[in-house]
């Protein structure tokens, strides 16, 4: 077989003509491809759907013209493949030229299947990728305004107590002051009134501020060295006299076991006790409350402590335990009625236990009284004396033999007034500023052994003054000690003070004891 | 009864769904599985609209990133045109406003729907969302798989073309 006779017989069963009249009906034809009796019509406009539409197209062609159709799939038949057509007019009919490219589409099919499978799969994954980069900017969104929501209630927070404490102060301080006068018994229980009235807005306040620091997360437990000993014998002082006022039996029960020296936050496990003995005695008016603590488990440095406070008051019903622990509960409506409180006691108790890794729980049963118990994890410490502890019995008060010159910088006159009154009952020489500014020009002309400062004042508040005093003023002057005494008490107000240079902080209303303690301790 | 013939081509990026669209309205019939499209493969279905026997002879054309590429010998006597993208895909119609504007410009008289398929992979916000980015109106919002506006997709561009 000759080249040419080879590519004869390969092109002749690749190809096949029709030769049709201008209806379509097939005239002639080598019927390579689709043989005569597999065809199932003889018009080739009845073979397949493409040729019915490509008569439609065949319209707009004159004669001696054709087109190209290329890789179209056709089933026509038993035969199925994907063929290039040529079609050409005539001027009394058509041809129809079919040429096999089958193996050849379906090569270049599974390569474009491959090409384009990898293209989409790309593009989903930029869409997901996209969708998530999207999502998190909702996201930043939203925490951005929650963020900016706390900043507003947490500056609310801030300006009510400053607000509440300002005229607190002057309430309760002046109602010291007039107690330590000549006075009838009359006067001395209306004084009593008050102070209590004022005592108990403090102790709301507080819980308010520290309901708000739980909420946003923002209350943390310091882990300092410390002796429960002293924790116990502060409640006993402090409620000592109460339970003799309400005749109630008042125990105290601690565990020789636990160790002397713990690690922990002892103004908040006071604060816990303070809460519940509170409820202790307004719920309580005849029997006994019992305070103890036990050793329950020691782990290397780690002890587990339970404290409970038991009563024999009204007691809680069964139903409404669980309720009592909820923010702004109370065990019902009357108790508000009856007792007063925010409800926010028990649910700040139960925080601050669980941010101690313990648990809180309730025993009681109505008219039988009530045992709250509560577990805390602390750290057991070294067995000497926490640095910086007095171990001097003696009452401050009686320490105060050298009459110190203060500088008072507060604004309020009232609030000015008392401290004046409370440091010349120290025996201190006061001068009194009414902002920053004057405090300076006060500095300049006079020597103090040490500034009470305010914060929020005209003119130059606290922190400028401050911050003045420390870098601005050369000589022993720069180094004075400056107490805060300020109504400001929210969370991270002290550690402020602490960074602009001053030495201490003493939170509105004051404890007059307390101040001189802390004054005798800088000066 | 009268039968009319009409060519109808569909078009579009690969993988926006083209044939499970055809496949579902006349085999009605769906899969999962994608089989990329080479050249044309041609089916018919005759629809009933308003008692003429329409024969639909659709042209599911392989898919390529631009209507620009198709030959033009695939749209020759066709009487109405789809325009198909995958509402899963934003690349599947970031550019459809030049893509409607050439085929318009190309086929003046030809009816054409503008058709968003795969609406079962999309939840109803995202969709009003893709919707509302779009400065082309959508004419149907399909899905093949489930079938959903298919027929009716179908339908409408018939009576247009028998307008």
């Amino acid at each position: 077989m000759n080249l040419s006779e080879t590519k004869e017989q390969y092109l002749n069963t690749k190809a096949q003509f029709f030769l049709t009249n201008e209806a379509g009906e097939i005239q002639e034809s080598d019927y390579t491809l689709f043989a005569e009796e597999e065809l199932p019509d003889t018009n080739i406009f009845r073979l397949h759907p493409f040729f019915e539409s490509s008569l439609l197209a065949l319209s707009g062609l004159n004669a001696g013209e054709s087109f190209n159709m290329p890789c179209i799939h056709l089933k026509i038949g038993p035969r199925e493949g994907i063929y290039d057509l040529s079609i050409l007019k005539l001027k009394s009919g058509l041809v129809f030229t079919l040429f096999d490219f089958t193996d050849h589409y379906q090569y270049s099919q599974s390569l474009l299947q491959e090409r384009n499978e990898s293209i989409i799969h790309q593009q989903l994954l930029e869409a997901q990728n996209k969708a998530i980069s999207l999502e998190k900017e909702i996201l930043d969104m939203k925490n951005e305004e929650l963020r900016r929501q706390q900043g507003f209630k947490d500056q609310f927070l801030a300006n009510m107590s400053h607000e509440i404490r300002t005229p607190l102060n002057a309430i309760l301080g002046f109602a010291n002051l007039l107690l330590n006068t000549k006075l009838t018994s009359n006067q001395v229980q209306y004084l009593n009134a008050i102070n209590m009235s004022g005592e108990n807005l403090l102790v709301i306040i507080n819980d308010i501020l520290d309901f708000s620091k739980v909420a946003a997360g923002k209350l943390n437990i310091n882990e300092v060295q410390f002796e429960l000993s002293k924790v116990f014998v502060n409640l006993r002082n402090n409620y000592s006299i109460k339970a003799l006022q309400k005749r109630l039996d008042l125990r105290f029960d601690i565990d020789p076991e636990i160790p002397d020296y713990l690690v922990g936050d002892p103004i908040r496990l006071n604060q816990i006790l303070t809460n519940l003995m509170e409820n202790a005695f307004k719920f309580t008016d005849h029997g006994t409350i019992i305070l103890s603590a036990r050793k329950v488990q020691q782990e290397y440095q780690h002890v587990t402590l339970e404290f409970s406070v038991s009563d024999t008051g009204i007691g809680i019903d069964s139903s409404e335990q669980q309720k009592i622990f909820d923010s702004f509960a109370q065990a019902h409506d009357q108790i508000h009625i009856h007792y007063g409180g925010t409800g926010l006691g028990l649910a700040i108790v139960k925080k601050l236990v669980g941010l101690m890794q313990g648990e809180i729980q309730l025993e009681s049963e109505p008219g039988k009284g009530a045992t709250f118990t509560f577990t805390v994890v602390l750290g057991i410490g070294d067995n000497f004396k926490p640095l910086g502890e007095s171990t001097d019995i003696q009452s401050p008060l009686q320490k105060a033999k050298k009459s110190l010159k203060v500088l008072l910088v507060e604004d309020v006159p009232v609030n000015q007034l008392l401290a004046e009154k409370i440091l010349d009952g120290f025996g201190f020489k006061v001068d009194v500023a009414s902002d920053g500014k004057s405090a300076l020009e006060y500095l300049q002309k006079h020597s103090y052994d040490l500034i009470l400062m305010d914060l929020q004042m005209p003119e130059m508040d606290g922190y400028e003054a401050t911050k003045f005093i420390r870098n601005k003023i050369e000589g022993p002057k720069s180094e004075i000690p400056i107490i805060a005494l300020t109504a400001h008490a929210m969370q991270g107000e002290r550690e402020q003070c602490i960074k602009v240079g001053m030495n201490d902080y003493v939170s509105k209303p004051f404890d007059p004891q307390q101040l001189f303690e802390k004054i005798q301790r800088l000066v | 009864m009268s039968e009319v013939s009409k060519k109808v081509a569909i078009l579009g990026q690969y993988g926006v769904g083209k044939s499970s669209l055809i496949r579902q309205f006349v085999y009605r019939k769906f899969s999962e599985k994608y089989l990329t499209t080479i050249g044309v493969h041609v089916q018919k279905k005759v629809l009933d609209i308003n008692g003429t026997q329409l024969a639909m002879i659709i042209w599911d054309l392989e898919g390529d990133t631009s209507v620009g590429k198709v030959r033009p010998s695939y749209l020759m006597g066709s009487s109405g045109l789809i325009y198909v993208f995958d509402l899963s895909r934003p690349h599947t119609y970031a550019d459809i406003n030049q893509e409607i504007d050439l085929l318009k410009s190309e086929f003046p008289n030809e009816p054409l729907k503008i058709v968003g398929n795969k609406k079962d992979l999309i939840h109803d916000v995202d969709l009003d969302q893709i919707l509302a980015n779009m400065t082309i109106s959508c004419d149907f919002i399909t899905s093949a798989k489930t079938g959903e506006y298919v027929d009716e997709m179908f339908y409408t561009l018939g009576e247009d073309i028998l307008k």
